[in-house]
């Protein structure tokens, strides 16, 4: 038994980091109704900041374009550092509301899901940017000599510290939203912002100090635990952003104590994890950690029905319209022969960049069926495209199952684990669905990617994947001497190609009728006849088919693959450019493949500039973070609505009469029984 | 005659206030059924309750021979029992004719499927939509988005929309809010022209005029209990159906004066604004 205190105890430290990245998530909800996904990537920026001055006395600038680094000359010492990082935190937490959320006051859920994962991605292309070089040893902060409870149980001190400093940071919160005028304020914008504003509050500014509390919180936390862990760019994000998620989510984000005392259970049940492993001996070896909190998750949302409370705020927005496509045999074959025609004209580097982009083309157009379609939210499309990919080393390489019958196979394990994270769509929406799904993808990369069992060991160079060959032909990207075989391009364009026809074909039929019908309104779809729950989970199921077709041209296109090809980051960048190209349709999807990082457009622009070097795939990244927040904040129909916009305008459309009823939100209405 | 719906003793609860209290109800094929009441009487949950939106607490809900328990709103809707929603609940990003097929279409799931890869696999029988639209008189508004047209207009879709579901039983609700008078009336005589076409009907409205005007057959509802039924002559001249409605104006001109004598129309109360959308 002691070998579980043990473990249990060793877990505080993870607990509290939890527990206190959990305080922060319901400072930010109740402060403005934003589920800040980006939380654990201001921890990450802070703690890095501080390392950085405390070790050369450098302060990293977060901005491209600015000087890398301030020097201030010799490592600083720990309290003016502290300072520093702390200040930086706050300012962080103060500028995404000012810059981020509070345009977005009136948007729909799923553009706040958006900026925030696009806040979150612009960080951490920063951290990559200027950190990745950074070798990271932190000095322990906290005493950490080790502690003896009994004659057998000895345990180091400084996890302890971390619990002991999450649980009066909780009940200080709980005391200031409980008694004082700040906290009144704050609890009644939250009922009621409307309310709020006629007693004299103003909720932008309760909002602007929750905001900064909040990130001065993940700040101080990723200070503190560093020094417990190694640190890497996305530490606070894949490990502790989620089950401090789940925290929040048992505290329906509301409750500090709640949250705060579920974190540091979720922290040592997770480590206690470690002596099950050795005790039970059908218990996994690998990803149990990580599922747990998915399963917190899942309970809390599904079973539980703790749902975010509902903010008394007015949400006028609506989903961009989907347009009807007319597909034509000159608009589909002119575009496919015409890439087909450049793989064999451009020279190699301008090949891979359109590989990239037409790889990115079919994610997308994945994305466009569930949110553009359904007006559901995935964040774990690459964790599907995973899963395919694996699938597909298997079949293809152990078991010899040949060339169009293995991929469509492995896309369609694929799909079971897409109907199977979509399951709690038929319960939950909007940003408890985002947050299901991305827990989701952790797990599904935990939990399988991570097995060597399912993916080979890295040792032997990951999951092996044979070229695709057809009739006798060829079909792989590298042969021989030849790296950039245009056959290969030829394969993914016309998997582009019919994956297009499909997702046309989807929108103008039965399905794509009463997919639309359930975006517009669930409860009027049900009365017309149409199955919901059904409708929901098909859309699920055929995006994750195409996400996984996608991942299986990953595969071919890298020959072996290993958990990096599909990391969780991967899934959000995904939805990032998806959006930013247009969410709602089919053309969006091609544009997005365009502008993806790492794609044609990308590469053109380093081509005209000249520029070659390691950095640019971050710059891309950041580029890519901060055009999903405008286009959250401006333009939800992204660059192809904006295109449409300006051919509608030109041939001048009549004016449409305002109809007062349809301000009203259908996210606002409860589920069908 | 077995009643098309019958509903027994029908209970509805949210949290401690009982909405429809043991109410029962029973509509004959072939009839316009109206059931009216003073705003707040229930209305509106009652045809939640039949359509499957809200669980009820007591009673049994039969259609067409169907016991209704445990089946999804959908269900109802494909067993011929089909409803409209007083507040304008189109389906924004379809045109016109894509609502109607929304509702019309139930292909077998090989062709749901067969039609991504092969449309001409998905053409369905439009036979429903066109006389949906035809039977509203709307066919020239089949290829507009419903935020082009007009509240009146959109109004009659919802309804088209319900009959292109190929209802045996439509449940109207409100259908009259936001119409004008002379829509009212137009309204009333579509109304009347689905009886030919097989559709029984349970008109939901305070519109004392329409409902009046078209039922063959009247349920009152006050406080979530029916107070009265019969036949449009009896209902207009029933005492407590009168004093139910004190205070509120009928809003017919051809209502005669009530008993009381305190009933002349109160022409501040314009149909434009009774509805509750």
């Amino acid at each position: 038994m002691t070998d579980y205190a043990f473990y249990l105890l060793l877990g505080t430290g993870a607990g509290a980091v939890i527990a206190i990245l959990g305080l922060g998530l319901v400072l930010t909800y109740r402060g403005s109704g934003v589920v800040n996904f980006a939380h654990g990537a201001v921890a990450t920026w802070t703690a890095y900041v501080f390392v950085d001055l405390r070790l050369n006395g450098d302060y990293a600038l977060p901005f491209p374009g600015l000087p890398d680094r301030l020097h201030t000359g010799g490592a600083m010492a720990f309290v003016p550092a502290l300072a520093v990082a702390l200040a930086t935190s706050a300012a962080l937490g103060f500028l995404t509301y000012i810059l981020v959320f509070r345009p977005l006051r009136t948007a729909p859920a799923l553009a706040k899901v958006v900026a925030s994962v696009g806040v979150l991605i612009a960080i951490i292309a920063m951290v990559q940017e200027r950190f990745a070089a950074t070798t990271v040893s932190v000095a322990k902060i906290l005493p950490s000599e080790p502690i003896v409870f009994a004659q057998d149980l000895t345990v180091p001190r400084d996890g302890l510290w971390l619990a002991a400093i999450a649980v009066v940071l909780a009940a200080v919160l709980w005391a200031v939203y409980r008694f004082t005028r700040f906290g009144l304020a704050t609890r009644a914008a939250a009922e009621d912002e409307q309310g709020a504003i006629t007693l004299g509050f103003s909720p932008d500014a309760l909002a602007a100090v929750n905001w900064t509390v909040a990130a001065l919180l993940a700040g101080l936390i990723g200070i503190l635990a560093s020094p417990l862990t190694q640190l890497t760019p996305l530490l606070f994000t894949t490990l502790f952003l989620i089950p401090a998620l789940g925290a929040a989510l048992i505290g329906r984000f509301t409750s500090f104590g709640v949250t705060c005392a579920a974190g540091l259970a979720i922290g040592m049940i997770q480590s206690s994890f470690l002596q099950v492993q050795v005790d039970v001996s059908w218990w996994p070896q690998i990803g149990a950690r990580e599922g747990l909190p998915f399963i917190a998750i899942v309970i809390a949302l599904v079973i539980l029905g703790k749902r975010l409370p509902t903010r008394g705020s007015l949400e006028f927005a609506r989903l961009p319209r989907a347009p009807l496509p007319h597909p034509s045999v000159v608009k589909v074959l002119l575009p496919y022969l015409a890439i087909i025609g450049l793989f064999f004209v451009l020279p190699g580097g301008w090949r891979i960049a359109l590989l990239t982009s037409l790889i990115a083309a079919v994610l997308a157009l994945s994305l466009v069926v569930l949110t553009g379609f359904v007006g559901q939210i995935s964040l774990a499309q690459m964790a599907f495209a995973g899963v395919a990919g694996f699938a597909l080393s298997r079949f293809a390489s152990q078991w010899g199952v040949p060339f169009p019958i293995a991929p469509i196979l492995a896309a369609l394990v694929a799909t079971v684990f897409g109907v199977a994270v979509g399951l709690p769509a038929l319960r939950v929406r909007g940003i408890n669905l985002a947050i299901v799904t991305l827990a989701g993808g952790v797990a599904i990369q935990e939990f399988v990617f991570k097995n060597p069992d399912y993916t080979g060991s890295i040792s032997s160079g990951g999951a092996k994947i044979p070229n695709p060959e057809l009739f006798g032909i060829d079909f792989g990207l590298t042969a021989k001497h030849d790296l950039f075989r245009p056959a290969f391009g030829v394969l993914v364009v016309t998997v582009l190609m019919l994956s297009t026809l499909v997702v046309m074909n989807l929108r103008r039929g039965t399905l794509g009728r009463r997919m639309l019908a359930v975006r517009a309104n669930e409860r009027a779809a049900a009365a017309a006849g149409i199955n919901v729950a059904t409708t929901k989970l098909i859309a699920f199921a055929i995006s994750a088919f195409i996400a996984g077709i996608g991942g299986t041209l990953i595969g071919y296109r890298f020959g072996s693959i290993s958990d990096a090809s599909y990391g969780i980051f991967a899934s959000l960048t995904v939805l990032a450019f998806a959006y930013i190209g247009g969410i709602t349709s089919i053309g969006g999807a091609f544009l997005a493949g365009l502008v993806t990082g790492g794609g044609f457009f990308f590469y053109g622009l380093q081509q005209l500039q000249g520029q070659s070097g390691t950095g640019e795939g971050n710059i891309q990244l950041f580029i890519g973070g901060v055009a999903l927040i405008i286009t959250a904040a401006l333009n939800p129909e992204g660059m192809a609505g904006a295109l449409r916009d300006r051919r509608a305008r030109a041939k001048a459309r009549p004016e449409k009469p305002a109809s007062p009823a349809a301000g009203a939100p259908a996210s606002t209405l409860e589920p069908a029984p | 005659m077995t009643p098309l719906l019958e509903c027994r003793e029908l209970s509805v609860d949210y949290g401690g206030v009982r909405a429809v209290d043991h109410a029962s109800l029973a509509v004959e094929p072939g009839q316009i059924v109206g059931l009216i009441g003073p705003n707040g009487a229930g209305k509106t949950t009652f045809v939640d309750a039949i359509s499957g939106f809200v669980t009820t607490s007591t009673g049994s809900l039969v259609f067409d021979g169907h016991d209704l328990a445990d089946r999804k709103p959908h269900q109802r809707a494909r067993l011929g029992l089909v409803r409209t929603f007083q507040s304008l609940e189109l389906f924004d990003d379809l045109s016109v004719r894509d609502n109607l097929f929304a509702a019309s279409e139930r292909p077998p799931w090989w062709r749901l499927a067969g039609e991504l890869f092969w449309p001409r696999l998905g053409r369905t029988d439009a036979s429903a939509v066109d006389d949906a639209l035809e039977a509203l008189d709307i066919v020239d508004l089949g290829d507009r988005s419903p935020d082009e047209i007009s509240q009146g207009q959109r109004k009659l879709v919802g309804v088209a929309r319900a009959i292109a579901a190929r209802p045996k039983l439509l449940l109207l609700d409100e259908p009259a809010s936001g119409l004008d008078t002379d829509e009212s009336a137009h309204l009333g005589t579509r109304l009347r022209g689905l009886l030919d076409r097989g559709i029984t009907i349970l008109l939901v409205d305070h519109d004392m005029g329409l409902v009046l005007d078209v039922c063959h057959h009247i349920f009152v509802l006050d406080f979530g209990r029916i107070l009265a039924a019969g036949p449009p002559e009896a209902i207009r001249t029933d005492r407590s159906v009168i004093e139910a409605y004190l205070g509120e104006r009928m809003n017919n001109p051809d209502t005669p004066p009530n008993e009381q004598g305190d009933g002349p129309a109160d022409k501040g109360d314009e149909p434009g604004d009774k509805g509750g959308s």
